[in-house]
């Protein structure tokens, strides 16, 4: 890199990331860019973690007072933080049949943008010493590797993902109980997924995730034509994960659809809030680091 | 109460539909283009994987009805368009009921208008001619009918016209051809008219509309002329063969009260004219009033120049003379009017007379001696106060072919022996100038020469009136005037001392009259008082525009019978009183040809020979001073001439070369008076199923429009529901999800 200038852009677009092959070569490519675009550590959001409000006594910091609970309740509370020395992020992906679909336009399939975002995730948390675990999931978990920093960890992490295939259905529900479950200790659970199943299961995954405390990102993978149904020519829909065939005119169908679509995505949006859950929705027609470096700053804003 | 064209009884319905094109509605199967494109787009789709299969399904099971629905919509949207697009095209219409009566159904009528086109139908009544009123009552007719109802138009005149027929359900065109309708100067042909009329009915009940009923209207003013008994008895059987379903209605324009006088006659008193004696003719007036009229002023026009003016009386129904005299002073053909003052009837009171007045009258005799014409020539010469100037050649038979007969208006042979084909030419030649040729037979004549080159077997090629037959045995035979019937011998009626009865004849040629011939006098033997026996001696006949007349004896005592001992002429006429008389009537009646020939009747035709021949091959005929014509010529043989007519106008007419105007021809056309008549027929004369209406409840003032303000509102109605269809379309169809 040196003195040359770097474009962030060109090692995030997914045109650019398209003509790479394997993820190793992608993921440095995502991770070279996005280094090169911050200034600041991107760590400072997974690594301090806000733990409880507790009332303000003579001694505490002013810096440490929480201005907002004062506006609403006239009361000097001060933030207190729990700073983990060793976080555990659980990246979590959706490896289902759906995750196999890509648009006409599209280069990258949901499933390879995710495991491009996947790869670029744990690079950050191994970059600051911290520990990542990863899981692949469909119906059921395929895959789990558990959190570890040491210096194999990430060609592990990238091992998994390479070999990992779209198949079988979407049971996110039953999944993310047994995720929960078996996340021994708190930490970021970033869960990288289409969603498309039923919300109450998601909501209910979801709700015990954060009833084991953890710190949840829903980064919601979405296919250009999945959210824009662009369609005119009578088309036979052949269903995946053993969905029905559905033979339409879609121009006739596509108000309706996006009613529903976005019925789905405010629903989901809505618990995630509901739950305190960061909610991400992600075209996989958009640059990474773009959703990473907006997501990231969202994140510190708020803390 | 006039029923109007949809009047008939029965529950009145509200309104009537119809379309102006229906051929158009066709366009209205364009509908099922839309129909089509949406079965064909259902067929036709593509595959692909779906991975938000879940959104489709519920998409598809909570807004299936509701886009079934849009999409319906969408659909009866579209197919309106073309539907209603097809409609306008179809010029749709949309009557309610017609102010006089109303329609039992909404089948259409064939409608056949017969409008009365004879002259008396120009008689004025509150300020406008009964044929107006008939055009407007037409109009009228033709306004209030229903669309899908079609007309046909007859002219009921000599000959009737049929002015539409093939009905015609366009209204305008029906309103145009009833505006241009034209009163004629004839009289009204009823049995023409019909016949027309059911050739009408039989193209209204071929035509593709499929007229369910047929109403023949007659307007007219019953004048008795065209509604004569005879006329009537005819019309009543064959309305016996007219279906009962075919409606007849008879609207009388005419009125009881009706008063006329009109010229009836316009004759000269002599039939030759010349420069050296004063014209003299004789205008009939004739009153078909109850009432006299004092002073009536007659006026003479010669040349469209008001000469002189008589005030005469004129008694109840009954008809006076006023005699005119008027000197020319320059020779020609002239026209003459005499006129009346305008009344209720104008067409009437005016008859024309083309006469030619020339300088002296130039006669030719020819005799195969010179004994044969001197006679003759001197009986012709002679003058008098009453006699035209008349100038006589006399030569021998050589002069047929070295004399140019056209400076001659008469030519007499008297007692040449033999015909040949080239006297038959020069004879042809010379009778189509309109002149008059007489023959005098004698002891010379070969009457097998005769007959055969002038008396064929095709009569059309005659040129003599009568065949000649043999000679009659040598005895006493007095002449027989025929009750002077003939013109020829008109004068000598009540004359006992001109002698013609006298007249001594002892010899003669039988004669064989040729069809069409006129017998003027006949001979009879013996010295009795009995007719009827006798044989014609004097035959007349229109040969082509001339006359030619024989007389069966001879014209000078030089012919002898050598039989007798001694020699005994045939006759003793030419010393006899009766001879001058006889032998001018004869030159008065051969060159009245020409008068009968310029002055006719309308629908007559004119003709005449040609001028001579230029390059241009054709006449003008002018009338009222305006070209009316330009008329081809037509070669006859070595001969041109040219046909005008049938005249369908009164007046005066001239023709002319059409290169060469200075020298112009005269015609006079005349009207049949009988229709000047008042005299109306009784309605009770008529059949039965004529049902009359009269007209005092149609509108005067009908207003020419062509379609009804309603019909073309209708159309624009749709257009423009159309239009904010085609505009509702691609919001609706956008927010359904449709292409266009």
């Amino acid at each position: 890199m040196g003195g040359k200038e770097i474009r962030p852009l060109k090692y995030f677009d997914p045109r650019t990331l398209a003509k790479l092959q394997g993820l190793q070569l992608r993921a440095r490519h995502i991770v070279e860019g996005y280094v090169a675009g911050q200034h600041r550590s991107p760590m400072q959001g997974f690594s301090i973690e806000f733990a409880e409000h507790r009332t303000y006594s003579p001694g505490d910091e002013l810096r440490h007072v929480d201005w907002k609970v004062f506006g609403r309740t006239d009361k000097y509370y001060v933030k207190r933080y729990v700073d983990e020395t060793n976080l555990v992020c659980y990246l979590a992906v959706d490896v289902s049949e759906s995750m196999s679909y890509r648009g006409d336009d599209a280069l990258l399939t949901k499933l390879d943008y995710a495991k491009c975002v996947a790869a670029a995730i744990g690079w950050i948390v191994l970059k600051q010493l911290d520990a990542v675990a990863m899981v692949l999931f469909d119906e059921a978990v395929r895959e789990f590797v558990r959190p570890g920093n040491n210096a194999s960890q990430w060609s592990q992490l990238l091992q998994l993902l390479d070999a990992g295939t779209a198949g079988g259905k979407t049971a996110t529900g039953p999944v993310f109980h047994e995720l929960a479950e078996r996340f021994p200790r708190r930490g970021v659970v970033v869960l990288i997924s289409d969603f498309f199943d039923d919300p109450k299961s998601i909501v209910a995954g979801l709700r015990h995730f954060r009833h084991r405390q953890h710190d949840v990102v829903v980064m919601h993978i979405m296919d250009p034509t999945e959210l824009d149904f662009p369609f005119e020519q009578a088309t036979c829909f052949r269903g995946l994960e053993h969905q029905p065939d559905v033979v339409t005119e879609p121009h006739k169908l596509r108000i309706a659809y996006l009613e529903e679509v976005d019925n789905f995505t405010r629903q989901l949006r809505w618990h995630c809030r509901d739950l305190g859950i960061d909610y991400l929705s992600v075209r996989t027609d958009q640059p990474i680091d773009q959703v990473l470096t907006s997501y990231f700053a969202q994140r510190r804003r708020r803390l | 109460m006039i029923g109007g064209p949809a009047a008939v009884v029965g529950l009145p319905p509200l309104f009537a539909a119809g379309f102006g094109n229906t051929g158009m509605l066709f366009w209205g199967l364009a509908a099922l283009v839309p129909i089509v494109l949406h079965i064909w787009s259902r067929k036709n789709y593509q595959t692909r994987n779906w991975a938000a299969t879940r959104f489709l399904l519920a998409a598809l099971q909570r807004h299936a009805r509701r886009m079934r629905m849009r999409q319906w919509l969408l659909l009866t949207l579209r197919i309106a368009i073309m539907t209603l697009a097809a409609l306008a095209l179809a010029d749709p219409v949309w009557q309610s009921a017609p102010l006089l009566g109303v329609p039992t159904e909404l089948e259409s009528t064939h409608y056949i208008l017969i409008v009365d086109g004879s002259y008396s139908m120009g008689t004025q009544w509150q300020g406008i001619t009964r044929f107006h009123r008939a055009q407007q009552i037409c109009a009228s007719l033709v306004e209030q009918s229903r669309p899908g109802d079609g007309f046909s138009l007859i002219l009921m005149a000599e000959p009737s016209a049929n002015v539409i027929g093939e009905p015609s359900w366009s209204k305008a065109s029906v309103l145009l051809e009833i505006d241009r309708l034209q009163m004629t100067h004839a009289g009204a042909g009823m049995t023409s008219a019909w016949h027309l009329a059911r050739e009408a009915m039989q193209v209204g009940s071929r035509s593709p509309e499929r007229y369910a009923r047929t109403h023949v209207y007659i307007i007219t003013d019953l004048a008795l002329q065209t509604w004569d008994v005879a006329t009537l008895s005819v019309w009543r059987r064959e309305l016996a063969l007219l279906p009962r379903d075919v409606n007849l209605s008879v609207i009388d324009v005419g009125q009881e009260e009706s008063e006329n006088m009109a010229v009836t006659s316009l004759q000269p008193v002599n039939g030759l004219l010349t420069l050296q004696q004063p014209c003299e003719v004789l205008v009939t007036v004739k009153s078909f009033a109850d009432r006299r009229y004092d002073s009536v002023r007659v006026s003479l026009v010669v040349d469209h120049h008001e000469v002189d003016t008589q005030f005469v009386d004129v008694p109840p129904k009954s008809q006076i003379q006023a005699r005119f005299r008027h000197r020319f002073v320059q020779e020609g053909e002239h026209l003459l009017e005499a006129r009346l003052p305008v009344d209720g009837l104008e067409t009437d009171n005016h008859r024309f007379l083309a006469v030619d007045v020339k300088d002296t009258i130039r006669v030719l005799c020819i005799g195969g001696e010179p004994a044969d014409t001197h006679h003759l020539a001197l009986a012709l010469a002679a003058t008098g106060p009453q006699r035209p100037s008349v100038e006589v050649k006399e030569r021998n038979e050589a002069a047929l072919r070295n004399e140019d007969l056209q400076q001659y208006d008469c030519v007499f042979v008297c007692n040449m022996a033999r015909m040949g084909s080239e006297e038959k030419a020069v004879f042809e030649q010379f009778l189509h100038r309109s002149r008059g040729l007489v023959f005098f037979l004698g002891d010379r004549v070969q009457a097998d020469s005769y007959n055969l080159l002038l008396a064929s077997a095709d009569p059309a090629q005659a040129i003599l009136p009568a065949t000649i037959g043999g000679i009659r045995p040598f005895a006493n035979y007095r002449l027989d005037p025929l009750d002077y019937r003939h013109p020829m011998v008109q004068l000598f009626r009540g004359q006992d001392q001109a002698g013609l009865l006298t007249t001594p004849v002892w010899q003669y040629f039988e004669l064989q009259p040729l069809p069409a011939s006129q017998v003027a006098m006949q001979i009879i033997a013996g010295e009795g008082e009995s007719s009827g026996e006798g044989e014609p001696l004097v035959v007349e006949r229109r040969v082509d525009g001339g006359a030619v007349v024989i007389v069966g004896t001879a014209a000078s005592p030089a012919s002898k019978d050598t039989s007798q001992s001694p020699p005994a002429p045939w006759n003793a006429w030419s010393t006899w009183p009766s001879f001058p008389p006889i032998v001018h009537s004869l030159l008065e009646s051969t060159l009245s040809a020409w008068q009968r020939q310029h002055n006719v009747m309308i629908g007559e035709s004119l003709r005449d020979a040609a001028f001579e021949v230029g390059s241009d091959l054709a006449v003008d005929v002018f009338h009222d001073e305006q070209v009316l014509e330009r008329v081809p010529l037509n070669l006859d043989g070595a001969r041109y001439d040219w046909v005008f007519g049938p005249v369908q106008w009164q007046g005066g007419y001239s023709v002319t070369s059409a290169s060469e105007r200075a020298h112009a021809r005269s015609f006079a056309v005349n009207i049949d008076h009988r229709e000047s008549e008042p005299a109306r027929a009784s309605k009770d004369s008529f059949p039965d199923r004529v049902r009359f209406e009269n007209d005092l409840s149609i509108p005067t003032e009908v207003t020419p429009v062509t379609v009804g303000p309603r019909e073309s509102q209708l159309f624009r109605c749709i257009l423009s529901f159309v239009l904010l269809l085609m505009l509702i379309e691609p919001l609706w169809a956008d927010r359904v999800g449709g292409r266009l």
